[in-house]
């Protein structure tokens, strides 16, 4: 119950803003979430549209929420084929004062800064720990033109 | 013959044959009248007794066959039987009934209607605020010398101008409007048929005038409640009205204050509480405590606290209560289950405000509690936070 009543409150605090994540509850369930993040400037993903799930249990804000990509991506830590992401906030540094807004703009921000000491995919990690950024920003492209381009394109 | 005067009492059971054993017909509770017999094998023995009922009072009786079969023990003989067992039908059928009423529109007498048509137009249409749907419960928006609104609540039985209104001014006193009432009540039920030109003339009128008498008394207070609604933000009530002598306003950073004024001597120091971290609280409790005989009685409230305290209330603007907001970090609601925020985090810096419960919880998935206090980080600036185990802080959450 607690759990809702949160979310219903960030949910209209979001309507508020300018909602630049596309955030949308999923199929009635307020604890279901989806976002749409834009690929940064400068990163691989670049002009891709990537969307992710954000499912609460009801004892969120206590515990994280559990977020995947529906998109696949080629990022260090976000695995390529379960979407699972890596990010600290979202496992031991969890604390309440976040919330779905700030985990959209946080993943976000990961996209533009890997982590590639603790990665995900592997290879996406080695070959940022090799500093090959050409390999690293080749393989990513073709993945985003694959899967967050093309798809869009098709709803469209 | 002792059977017999069952037949006054339940005049709608009757005995089946001339043994007096058998008994069938209705019981009549309320205006509801249910189905059943009742066998004995002895007049004398009413403990051998059995029951047959319809469907609808089986259903009502369901989970009182125990205590049926206990009063068949106990029951002399089958009046006083019968008399427990109505009771037990009474209690069971209160509850639906009142859900009945709720829910369903009960046809009233005409008379009902007249009466209060009569009262409203007495009353006056323009202070009708809100009238239900069951024409049962009327807001009358009365007004003071100040063009201030009032508001008041009459609540109108069924049995209406039979029985009579319940006028609710929630005010800061009660009214004894009762005699007044009482009185009408009283020639009503002599004159059993009354008509509308004899003794039945606007009670509401007169409860609405000694009411209205009573304003006066309460300018003061609520020109101070005035000055607080208008110039401060106010939290709580949520949706505040001259009615309730409090208010909570919010200052400075997650921080607020509540006022229980004085009724009697509204600009006489009030009762002053404040909510917030301590390093910002603690100051102010100080100076409250060094300069309280510089309160001036001719001033507002509002001017002496903002006078005493060195500070001035910010107002009702979105902004601030968005940024500074008094609602829990963590819930991020302001009220728990009639509860409001009550532990403050300490570093002057982020001083946010959290449940007791909501802050416990939390804390208690990154540490153990020792002694029944929880320490543990502040969600938003790492700052050490500490909590006790709310009073009723249910266990299953935790599962």
């Amino acid at each position: 119950m607690k759990s809702s009543q949160r979310l219903a409150k960030e949910y209209s605090k979001i309507q508020k803003s300018d909602n630049e994540f596309n955030i949308s509850i999923d199929s009635n369930n307020i604890l279901n979430w989806k976002a749409i993040l834009k690929g940064p400037d400068e990163t691989p993903f670049k002009n891709g549209n990537f969307e992710i799930s954000i499912k609460c249990t009801d004892q969120y804000p206590m515990k994280p929420p559990k977020v995947f990509f529906n998109t696949p991506i080629f990022h260090p830590n976000i695995h390529f084929k379960t979407g699972e992401v890596c990010l600290d906030v979202l496992k031991a540094n969890w604390s309440p004062a976040w919330d779905i807004f700030a985990i959209c703009r946080a993943i976000s921000l990961l996209l533009s800064h890997p982590e590639p000491d603790s990665p995900l995919n592997c290879d996406a990690g080695n070959m940022l720990r090799a500093k090959d950024e050409m390999a690293y920003f080749s393989m990513g492209e073709m993945y985003t033109q694959m899967f967050a381009i093309k798809e869009n394109s098709d709803k469209k | 013959m002792n059977n017999f005067s069952n037949l006054k009492l339940f005049p709608l059971l009757i005995p089946e044959d001339q043994t007096l054993t058998k008994f069938s017909g209705f019981i009549q509770i309320y205006n509801k009248s249910f189905n059943f017999r009742i066998s004995m094998k002895n007049p004398q023995k009413i403990s051998t007794a059995k029951i047959q009922c319809n469907k609808e009072l089986e259903n009502l009786l369901i989970d009182s066959k125990e205590i049926i079969s206990k009063r068949l023990k106990e029951s002399e003989n089958l009046n006083s039987f019968l008399l427990e067992f109505s009771q037990i039908i009474q209690q069971k059928i209160e509850p639906v009934l009142r859900n009945e009423i709720n829910t369903s529109f009960q046809p009233k007498n005409p008379i009902y209607f007249q009466f209060l048509f009569d009262e409203i137009n007495e009353i006056g249409w323009e202070k009708i605020q809100l009238i239900d749907e069951n024409l049962s419960k009327i807001q009358i928006n009365l007004k003071d010398s100040k063009n201030r609104t009032i508001p008041i609540f009459a609540q109108i039985p069924p049995e209406f101008p039979f029985a009579k209104p319940i006028i609710e001014a929630p005010f800061p006193v009660s009214f004894e409007n009762d005699e007044e009432m009482e009185e009408e009540n009283q020639q009503n039920t002599r004159n059993e048929k009354i008509t509308k030109n004899q003794n039945y003339k606007g009670s509401f009128q007169k409860v609405i005038n000694k009411i209205t008498r009573e304003f006066d008394k309460y300018q003061d207070l609520w020109d101070n409640l005035d000055d607080f609604d208008s110039n401060t933000c106010v939290i709580e009530p949520e949706n505040p009205t001259l009615l309730e002598p409090s208010r909570k306003i919010l200052f400075g950073k997650h921080c607020s204050i509540q006022i229980v004024f004085n009724i009697k001597f509204p600009r006489s120091v009030p009762s002053i509480k404040f909510f917030g971290s301590d390093p910002i609280i603690l100051p102010l409790k100080e100076l409250l405590k060094k300069d309280i005989n510089k309160w001036d009685p001719k001033n507002l409230v509002r001017k002496n606290l903002e006078e005493i305290l060195k500070i001035e209330f910010p107002k009702k603007t979105s902004s601030s209560l968005n940024d500074f907001g008094p609602e829990c970090g963590i819930c991020f609601g302001y009220q728990n289950d009639g509860k409001s925020p009550d532990i403050f985090c300490s570093n002057i810096q982020c001083a946010r405000p959290f449940h007791n419960s909501c802050l416990y919880l939390y804390l208690k998935f990154q540490s153990s509690d020792e002694f029944g206090t929880i320490y543990g980080k502040c969600p938003y600036c790492s700052h050490e936070i500490q909590t006790t185990k709310p009073i009723d802080f249910q266990e299953k959450k935790q599962d």
